[in-house]
């Protein structure tokens, strides 16, 4: 499905997945900056701006998505993502998303979905991640959850999760529920794709 | 709009990368002795594949051959630590540059960072 995708960026400039369309306006397909630091190696894959960028500038009205820099028009909301998921085929069961802290209830209820099989996407702050530093305590980043939270004798809390290209338990080691809770902003569930 | 301007004004940031050591000198080597070096690289998620999507090592040694090498800190390979080890074979001069990008996010552009260390190779003791 991915690969037909992009075959179809490439060719033709835009696709659909299920009901979900990728229309990229001309900026979009033509931006301006450069794909590489100075280094020659790479800031953003092709093929990830073709998708990504594409698909965010596909329903972008006010910002459009023209430049390798241009991150507010990268700024993605809650509404925006699960619209996306509902075009595509996903049906949205729960969610406990916003902009305030969804607490300890925040996570169990999504821990018993995702142990169910279902598809969980979260808003969080990036410094709950490691390697990620972050002075804020705002909402910046999705994850999509590969497991449960879960908290080891020591109080510490793990989480497979994809970011960043790849699954791993990124959170930030030896971190308790309090750090964890302060970062996190809930997030929506799907029922899987048949 | 009183949404967006926080937004615009959270988005002026760019990725910016601090390092340990902060100085651009590393601690002397001895010929002949096992060297280990440590840098850690701070500000954001190091992006660390190249263009083919291969991971790599966001750094190299010059010159190669004198018994000095970089690798990951630790088995989850991530590139914002580095290790310098080996055993060196001759005096003189050793240049390791860290490069690379730091992951943008949705509030702030990616960064770039470059930076150069020095170790200085000394010879070790010859035994009469």
């Amino acid at each position: 499905m991915y690969v037909q995708a992009v075959k179809e960026l490439w060719q033709h400039g835009k696709t659909k997945i299920g009901e979900l369309l990728i229309a990229p306006g001309d900026g979009c397909q033509h931006p301006t900056g450069n794909f590489y630091f100075d280094d020659a190696t790479p800031r953003i894959s092709g093929l990830d701006w073709m998708t990504l960028a594409g698909l965010r500038d596909s329903e972008n009205t006010v910002f459009s998505f023209d430049h390798l820099d241009s991150p507010t028009a990268g700024v993605t909301l809650w509404h925006n993502l699960t619209a996306w998921f509902e075009k595509a085929g996903y049906e949205l069961v729960f969610s406990n998303v916003g902009i305030t802290q969804a607490g300890v209830q925040g996570i169990r209820d999504l821990n018993e979905f995702v142990i169910k099989g279902y598809k969980v996407v979260t808003l969080i702050n990036g410094g709950l991640l490691k390697r990620a530093d972050s002075n804020f305590t705002v909402p910046t980043h999705w994850i999509v959850w590969e497991g449960p939270v879960t908290q080891d004798t020591a109080g510490y809390i793990s989480l497979n999760l994809f970011t960043w290209g790849e699954v791993n338990n990124w959170i930030k080691p030896g971190k308790d529920v309090q750090f964890f809770i302060n970062r996190f902003f809930g997030g929506m569930v799907f029922k899987p794709l048949k | 709009m009183l949404l967006l301007l926080p937004l615009l004004a959270l988005s002026a940031c760019s990725q910016h990368a601090e390092f340990i050591p902060e100085n651009e000198t590393l601690n002397d080597a001895t010929t002949g002795k096992p060297y280990y070096g440590q840098i850690n690289i701070f500000g954001g998620r190091v992006l660390s594949y190249n263009v083919r999507g291969k991971k790599r090592i966001v750094g190299d040694i010059n010159p190669q051959n004198i018994g000095l090498y970089l690798q990951y800190c630790d088995k989850d390979e991530m590139s914002d630590c580095l290790q310098i080890r080996g055993t060196p074979t001759e005096e003189g001069i050793v240049k390791v540059r860290v490069h690379g990008g730091l992951a943008g996010s949705m509030f702030s552009k990616s960064g770039y960072f470059d930076k150069t260390y020095t170790i200085t190779i000394k010879k070790g003791d010859v035994l009469p």
